[in-house]
Parts: C-alpha cells; structure tokens; sequence
C-alpha cells in the first residue's frame, strides 16, 4: 500500500471515528470521507439484536472494509470489536460453497439439482407415509424476516404441519410470554430513545456490557454527561457491566423473584406508588383469579426485606435501597435478557420487572419502559413478528384463531384447510419428537442446535437417527455433523432483506456482493424446494425479496404491528422504523399504547377518557401487576451437586462461534472455554487458577480450565457457551417454562473436581 | 495493512494519561480528546493480527479505560490478495 494511500486511510479512520461522536476533525473533512475509492452500502450488524447499522465499504465485488453508520439512530458510528471483524467472516474458510448429500457416510459435492430433488423426494415420502406432522422446521433469529416468511409459508401453509420453531424459543420466548400476559400485545412499549432520558437503569441477568456492547455505551455516555443517573445490577454474577453500577444486588441463581416482590411492596408502602395510574391502567390478578389492589398488597406483604433477603441471599438492605432508588428516580428504564429468560419461570420474572413499571406508572413516558433486550438480530423481526413458532402466524396472529388463519391463508393463497388449528411441536418437544421417530424429517436453517440446545447430547440421538437437511453458511458445525444434506447459504452481505431489532426497528440491508461458491439466498432455496414438492401454484410467484417482504407487510396491514408503511421503496431511504407504522408518510411510533401511539389515537374518546395509557390487546386497555409465586429454579443445589452452574456469553464470541470461530482475532482474544470459580470455593476444593477440573450435572460431565476469580458469588460457578469442543450444553438442564416453553440454561446443580 | 479508527472513552479523570500513554506507543495516531473523555485514534499494524494484540494490550495495560469502541477498520490489502 501506497504511503499516501495508507496516509488517507488513517485520516478517514480517524474521522470516522470522530463523526461518531459528533466531532469534525477537519473542516470540509466530511466530503472528503467518503472519496476513499470504495462502495459504501447501508447494512445491520450481523450478530446481537441492538442492531447496530453497518457500512460495508466494497471493491472490485469484495467486501474490504466495514464502519459504524454515522447516520444510524442506534449506534451513531460506533461498533463492538464483533461488528469490527464482521467483513472478514464473508471469507472465512469454513464457508459452506457446494450442496453436498452424505453418502456411505461421506458428504459428497452435488448439483443444486440434485441436492434439492433429493430432499423433495424424502419429504414427500415422509409425508405421504407418515402425514405432515412427521416433518419439522428449526429456524433462526439471524435469519431474514422474508426467509422465515416462506418456511413459514412452506411449512404451516403448503406441507401442513405446525412444527415450525426456531432458536428464539431459547433466548426470547419468556420475554414474550411476559409483555403478553402483563400488556396483552408482544414486544416493548418504548424504544432505545428512553435511555438518554432514564434517570436510573435496572439491569436485572443482563451483562449489558458484553452481550450487548453498543447499548452499555450509551448507558455510559449518558451516565457520564449525567452524573446522577443511577444504575442498579441484579445479577448472580459480578460482569464488566459492574464498572458503572451504583448498587449490585447478587442474588442465588434463580431466586430472585422474591426481590422483586420485596421491592414491589417497598414502593407501594413507601408511597412511591402512582396511585392514580393504578386506578386508572392497572389490573391485579394471581395464578387463578383477578385480585383487588388490596388483596395484591395483602400478597405482599409475606416478602418482606427479611423474607426476601432469606429466599434470595442478598442482604435486605440492599433490596430496600434498591427499591427506594427506583422509586425515587423521576423516570426509571428496566433492561433484562437471558438471566431472566431462561428460566423455568422466566415469564413470571417478566412480570414482576414489569410490575415495578405499572405500579409507579413508569411507563408510557420517555426515559421509562420495561424494556427486554434480544439475543439475536432478527429474533423479533423474523420469529416474533413473523410468526416462525409453532403457535404463531405471520403479524403476532395464532393458529388457534379461526380468523387468523382464514386470513393468512388468503394472502398465501392457500386453502385454510392447511394451516392447522392446533400449535404444533414447541423445540424441546420438536427434538424429543426426533428422538422418538415421531419426527423423521427435520429442516434446520441458520442455527446449530446439536450444540445450542440445553442438554445437548441427549438429542443427538434424534439427528442421527432422522432425515436432516441442513441449510448453513458454514460448515463444518456441530449440526451439519448429523446432516443428510447440506445446502450452503448466502451470508450477510450477499443478499438484501430486512432485519427488525429490540426496539421494533426494521431495518433494510443491501446485497453488496455477489455470493460464495454456489451459496443461494435461503428463501430461494427454500422456494425452488417448496415448486419440487409440488407446490409451484404457491410459490413462483416470488421472484425478488421484495416480493416476499411487500406480501408480509400487506398483512401486518391493520394490526398492532403494522408495517405497512414500511415497503422496501421507504426503508432502502431510511435507518429503520419503529412500528406501528400504518402508511408511508407516517413517521413510525416511538411509545406505544400512549399518545402518539396510531393505535391509540383512533380509540374512540370516550375509551381513552381521563388515561395516559390504553394497553389495548387487553380487553379494558388495563394492564396485569402479577402476584406470582416466588419459585426457584427447576434443580436447585443440593449436597451431592452443591454449586450453581451457570452459562452465558463473552464480548468476543457469539452462540456457537460458526462466524466469530473464523476470526483469528477474536479467537486469539478468548481462546478457549473455563470455569470461573469464586475464589473461596476453589480454597475449600483445592483448586487453582488454569488447573484442568471436572464440572459435572446429572446430564454429563466436562473436562475444563479452572478461572479462579471473584465474578461469580461463592456457591455459583460460570461457564461460557461458546466453544464445541467444550460443550457447556451437555450439562445444562432441558427443564422448561410451562407458559413460554424456554428452557432453563441459565441454572441447575453442579459438582467440580480437579481433572 | 490493517487501519482501524477508534473511540477510546476513559475514566474522567484518567483522560490526560490514556492520552499520553498512548502517545508513547508505536503506531497508534491521536487525534485530540473530545467532549473531555473520548480520545479518537488510529491504530496500524502490518496486519490485523497485531491490531487485535495492539487493541488488547492498549486495554489491558492503560490505567483509565472504560471501552474502546472501533469505528472504521480496513484490512483492504490483505482481502485484495483473496482476490
Ligand atoms: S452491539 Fe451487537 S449489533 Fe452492535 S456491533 Fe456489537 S454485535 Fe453488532
């Protein structure tokens, strides 16, 4: 490289840098930028669900280098050190290049044709010889809106059976469950805009600072220029997070419910209460019936500070000072993510975040909200607005609706007869069924679940024992070692679509490159098999993604999540909108269920008389405060299995490291998988620092580097997920949420030994 | 020839000292302190091998950063010879 060129390079780095936080290092510098002799191209970061807004700067048809879009509202220029390196994956030497079939054992290279006639031809058999219920489809949060929306189709629509899940069961179901139960309608009534307006955070089983690096940036930022905003952890386990915290409250993994009540019944005795709100928005009710406001503080008042500091371990003053910052802070905004979802009562923890909002009528204004963050970039997008679960139709419908169904059958041009009334196999119950052979033919797209699933080795069974097609962007995975077939499919950049985050943002991105090797679009693969199975009538239809995308959004048309005002035409111009958005010069909705909210304003007066907020998927427009028992986890300590296991991620390394395993540098940056052992913990066993220990759960058992450190309390032991060769999964319990059906990854009873 | 701009956001008192720490190491450009705790920088290296240990060793070894958010990274060269 030229040292000019390498000159010119520097500076525009450095004003990039330097227009991310609003500073121009150079007059007349702006222009300047963006003549560096490549093709900038408006794109989402491919990995969390903050959705970040990427610019893809491209060559000669190659992807050279990536920057934070300045422009866009979520992350203004900035990038986490995964968004960095997102360019260089497009290369990484594991991309899948060829459909292969696995023959005597050994995947072979084949046609397309081949590939896709051969697929066809054993799903129809197994459908014919076994009914539509025989065959399964496993989705994914990284997967576009407009590729769910076809297996949607394919699999509900034209095959008939409701077993269509996807990963978010495991990271997101909970959260659903709770805005459900508690509002009436899925997803947050805010948006990331409430941050910079938040006088004070709660965290509650986020490690924002790692899991979700952009949005702790901008807690930071504000915190910074706000000395008094206050931020309050509730967490088992001491993160990078805990360098802004004001207060952390650590509890045992799993019993925090009763904090939450303890801090519940704080606020209300204390007067922090809004009285008024309540009156006005709030209903009570329990496991079985409706409940008065006084019978609800009756229910409290078991969970004292004591009580609670009994059930949790944290000590009660902390819960009473917690509780008291929240309600003396002016706006307060709730965060929380796995810690609370992946639990065996995650929706009842989503509840009672939730319930801290409505009694102190946090809600509804800027800077408050009760707001869960997502896993994936596309969970909420593609599975929870799509409708890729088993209960689900496109647009928050259910199969259980007659009129639901009647009405995606009609833009899907199907007879209704198709989509079946009763949800199909939710994903423990899919791969149980695989195992069982009640299952015998599984499509599984963008996701690994022979190791993401909790319990993992237990289901392998199943994966070996069925017909699996594996559609992927990399190989090989723990998935395509079970694999019949392998279809190798475009990656981020190398398709357009559209992606919708945390904050009910859809966001469009662009196709930059053309694919890899002979990868396709996965909604085109998935179409050329859905015409080869015989269902042509249904699907030639769709030649572009924008085709696929305008059909989706006609039939948000007139819901609570309507995206109507959202064509490809509108967001190819925009850095995503958050909806409802019900026609295309409407600017998109920043709360819900509030002024300003479309949905809201057309309620007629006489509803909306004398209140802020109408929750209107409930039939009163109130909202629930749950009075839900204070359970513990599914597999609580015990003296044989003594310590609390729990797993979680790194700042480095996403899921199962099919794309930041192919970075070099971010490999180098965490190597390989541990145990972080409290200190105390390791004195009492004999156990040091980097020495090889066994960690066993009544599931199986795994040979691992001991971190001695004080992150986790003593009696909790962490393990981070990412690595094959150190499987967390197989220790993890496959217990579930009856309501969400989201397994409990993030506790169950473990023993450790030195190796 | 990696090239990689950065946001380096430091401890409010600890601002002056990332700065001339970084100051004193080899290829690493600073162009000035803004809005009192963010320095905006630039990293080389011959590779982005050394420019992920460069990122690291800053982090781990500088007293008074709180995170280091990269805004633009080119690696232009070494996909070139992909080509
Ligand atoms: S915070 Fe999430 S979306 Fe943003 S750059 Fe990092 S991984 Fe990507």
């Amino acid at each position: 490289m030229s040292i000019s060129r390498r000159e010119f390079l520097k500076v525009s780095a450095a004003a990039t840098a330097a227009s991310t936080i609003g500073v121009s290092l150079l007059p007349g510098m702006q222009k300047e930028l963006f003549a560096d002799g490549l093709n900038w191209h408006k794109s989402v970061c491919r990995f969390c669900g903050v959705g970040c807004g990427i610019m893809i700067g491209e060559k000669n048809g190659k992807v050279v280098a990536v920057k934070g879009d300045v422009k866009n509202t979520i992350n203004k220029g900035h990038l986490c050190v995964k968004g960095f390196y997102l360019h260089k994956v497009v290369y990484a030497k594991t991309r899948l290049l060829h459909p292969m079939i696995k023959k005597n054992g050994k995947f072979e290279r084949v046609s397309w044709d081949e590939a896709l006639d051969y697929v066809a031809k054993k799903f129809n058999q197994i459908r014919k010889q076994h009914g539509p219920d025989a065959l399964a489809f496993y989705g994914s949060g990284q997967a576009e809106t407009e590729e769910t929306y076809i297996a949607n189709k394919l699999f509900k629509g034209a095959i008939g059976t409701n077993n269509m899940e996807g990963n978010p069961r495991l990271c997101m179901a909970s959260a659903v469950g709770g805005y459900l139960t508690s509002f009436g309608k899925d997803e947050p009534a805010g948006t990331y805009a409430d941050i910079e307006k938040a006088e004070l955070f709660l965290l509650v089983g986020s490690n924002t600072a790692e899991a979700h690096p952009i949005l702790f940036e901008r807690i930071m930022r504000h915190k910074a220029k706000n000395p008094d905003v206050k931020i309050i952890i509730i967490d088992p386990r001491k993160t990078p997070t805990d360098q802004v915290a004001d207060l952390h409250l650590f509890p045992k993994p799993g019993w925090d419910l009763a904090i939450l009540h303890a801090m519940a019944r704080i606020l209300i005795k204390e007067g922090y209460a809004d009285e008024n709100f309540i009156k006005q928005s709030v209903n009570f009710k329990d496991n079985k019936k409706n409940l008065t406001y006084e019978e609800y503080k009756q229910f409290l008042e078991q969970f004292t500070p004591e009580k609670a500091a009994q059930i949790s371990g944290v000590e009660p003053d902390k819960i009473v000072k917690a509780a008291r910052m929240f309600g003396k802070a002016k706006t307060a905004m709730s965060m929380w993510t796995m810690g609370l979802n992946q639990r065996t009562r995650g929706v009842w923890a989503n509840n009672l975040v939730t319930n801290l909002h409505l009694i102190t009528g946090k809600i509804g204004v800027p800077g408050s909200d009760s707001f869960s963050l997502t896993g994936q970039p596309n969970a909420c997008g593609g599975v929870r607005e799509g409708g890729g679960l088993c209960h689900l139709l496109p647009a928050h419908r259910s199969v259980k609706n007659p009129k639901h169904r009647a009405e995606v059958a009609k833009v899907w041009g199907v007879p209704v007869s198709n989509i079946q009334p009763k949800p199909g196999k939710h994903t423990v119950a899919m791969f149980e069924a695989l195992n069982k052979g009640e299952i015998k033919g599984i499509y599984i797209m963008c996701t690994n679940p022979a190791q993401s699933l909790p319990n993992a080795s237990k289901y392998w069974k199943g994966l070996k024992e069925q017909f699996v097609v594996v559609a992927e962007s990399f190989f090989p995975t723990a998935t395509t070692d079970y694999a019949d077939v392998v279809l190798p499919a475009a990656f981020w950049s190398e398709k357009e679509g559209v992606y919708g985050c945390t904050e009910r943002r859809s966001q469009y991105m662009e196709q930059v490159i053309k694919p890899q090797g002979e990868a396709r679009w996965d909604a085109f693969i998935l179409r050329d098999l859905a015409i080869k199975m015989g269902f042509k009538k249904y699907f030639e239809k769709y030649k572009t993604a924008e085709d696929i995308w305008s059909e989706y959004i006609s039939l948000t048309k007139g819901t609570d999540m309507d995206l109507s005002g959202a064509p490809y035409s509108r967001l190819k111009k925009l850095r995503g909108i958050t909806w409802p958005v019900p026609s295309v010069d409407h600017p998109g909705t920043y709360k819900r269920y509030t002024k300003g909210d479309p949905i809201f304003d057309a309620l007629p007066a006489a509803k909306k008389k004398g209140r802020r907020m109408y929750f209107y998927g409930k039939p009163d427009g109130k909202a629930v405060v749950w009075a839900r028992p204070p359970k513990g986890p599914e597999e609580p300590t015990d003296a044989e299995y003594p310590l609390a296991l729990s797993t979680g991620r790194v700042l480095e390394h996403w899921h199962t490291m099919t794309m930041t395993g192919t970075v070099p540098e971010l490999v180098r940056a965490v190597p390989k998988a541990y145990v972080e052992i409290n200190p105390q913990d390791a004195k009492k066993m004999g156990i040091e620092d980097k020495e090889q220990v066994i960690v066993e759960t009544r599931r199986g058992k795994l040979k691992i580097e001991a971190r001695v450190i004080d992150r986790p309390e003593p009696g909790t032991i962490f393990i981070p997920w990412h690595w094959k060769q150190w499987m967390a999964n197989i220790l993890t319990i496959d217990a579930f949420d009856p309501g969400s059906k989201e397994p409990e990854y993030k506790v169950c009873a473990a023993k450790i030994k030195k190796a | 020839m990696a090239i990689a701009g950065v946001v380096i956001v430091t401890q409010p008192d600890k601002t002056m000292h990332v700065l001339e720490k970084l100051n004193e190491m080899e290829n690493v450009t600073t162009y000035g302190v803004h809005n009192d705790v963010q320095i905006i920088a630039v990293f080389e290296a011959n590779s982005s091998k050394s420019l992920e240990e460069m990122s690291m060793e800053i982090q781990e070894n500088i007293e008074g950063i709180m995170a280091l958010y990269p805004a633009y990274v080119t690696t232009e060269d070494e996909l070139e010879k992909l080509a």
